[in-house]
């Protein structure tokens, strides 16, 4: 082989190899984090009215299940607590129940008052949508005839770890 | 040496330059970058919905040179994401065809393909996702590579 075809090959090999091999790259510093997340909704807005009863017992509960209550956290052992600003009249009590999401626990239908109770508790790491919620309210025939009121039931949700 | 000689040896050497030459073109491929993005933190979401994704698209990416026939940009990241969190790329490409929305991993992965010529500005689009199993993510950085290479 001459040096002229010498040259011609180096030559072309490196043409050759530039158009298959040739690379650049550049990087770039991506920063990013996850903070806590505790979120919960209510759907619902029940009314309950009681206005019978089984003569010889008291007045017949009545109970509202159209509601549903969703959840996300990103932390372990969070809970669920439930109050109401103003006590309820007496003789007549309002309870909650909430459906617990997977892994979680309910503690079933509570009587909600000034104090907040836990409701669910132990809920980690999930979100979870339409739950139960099922309103009940329950008078004795001592609460008389109450006239129509409110109250506005305050959920809470708090983070575990 | 005769006269026929020389020119014959002018020629072969004309030609093994201008190889030289063409491969040269393809030694100053350039790919850069506007700068970093900024922190991207999953903060908030919808109850019962999973943690809501956030997305930077702030920073661009340029390629300063033609191909000789096509350029492909691959993406990859320095270590895997944390269990639960993705970070997702997108790159436009005026010149050429965007993958779409690409999963970072340390596996380089195509993200445009078939580019035919320069272009500059074009915007670098991510996305960073969490799922609630994921739980609380602590700052933390991982290094994106973007490769340019010269493809068929």
């Amino acid at each position: 082989m001459s040096k002229s075809t010498n040259f011609l090959t180096i030559g072309a090999l490196v043409a050759f190899a530039a158009v298959h091999t040739a690379s650049a790259q550049v990087t770039q510093t991506v920063t990013f984090q996850v903070t806590a997340i505790n979120q919960i909704s209510v759907t619902g807005a029940p009314s309950l009215v009681i206005n019978a009863a089984t003569a010889g017992s008291a007045p017949t509960s009545v109970t509202s299940a159209a509601n549903t209550w969703s959840v996300t956290t990103n932390q372990s052992t969070a809970s669920i607590t439930a109050s109401i600003p103003l006590a309820m009249p007496a003789g007549l009590t309002l309870s909650a129940n909430l459906t617990a999401p997977a892994g979680a626990t309910s503690a079933g239908s509570l009587a909600l008052g000034t104090v907040a109770v836990s409701v669910v508790t132990g809920i980690t790491k999930l979100n979870s949508a339409a739950l139960g919620l099922t309103y009940t309210l329950d008078a004795t025939a001592a609460a008389g005839v109450v006239s129509s009121a409110t109250r506005v039931v305050t959920y809470t949700i708090t983070g575990g770890v | 040496m005769n006269a026929s000689a020389s020119a014959v040896r002018r020629i072969w050497r004309t030609v093994a330059v201008a190889g030289l030459a063409f491969g040269a073109r393809d030694a100053r491929a350039q790919i850069s970058v506007s700068g970093n993005p900024t922190a991207m933190k999953v903060t908030a979401a919808v109850a019962g919905s999973a943690p809501t994704a956030v997305s930077n698209a702030l920073t661009t990416y340029s390629l300063s040179t033609n191909p000789v026939r096509h350029f492909t940009v691959t993406a990859s990241i320095n270590s895997p994401m944390p269990a639960g969190v993705t970070l997702n790329i997108t790159l436009a490409a005026s010149n050429g065809v965007s993958v779409g929305a690409v999963t970072l991993s340390t596996v380089a992965q195509n993200v445009v393909t078939g580019v035919s010529k320069r272009m500059f500005g074009q915007v670098i689009t991510y996305t960073l996702s969490a799922t609630a199993a994921a739980g609380v993510v602590p700052l933390q950085t991982r290094i994106v590579t973007l490769t340019q290479i010269n493809t068929p």
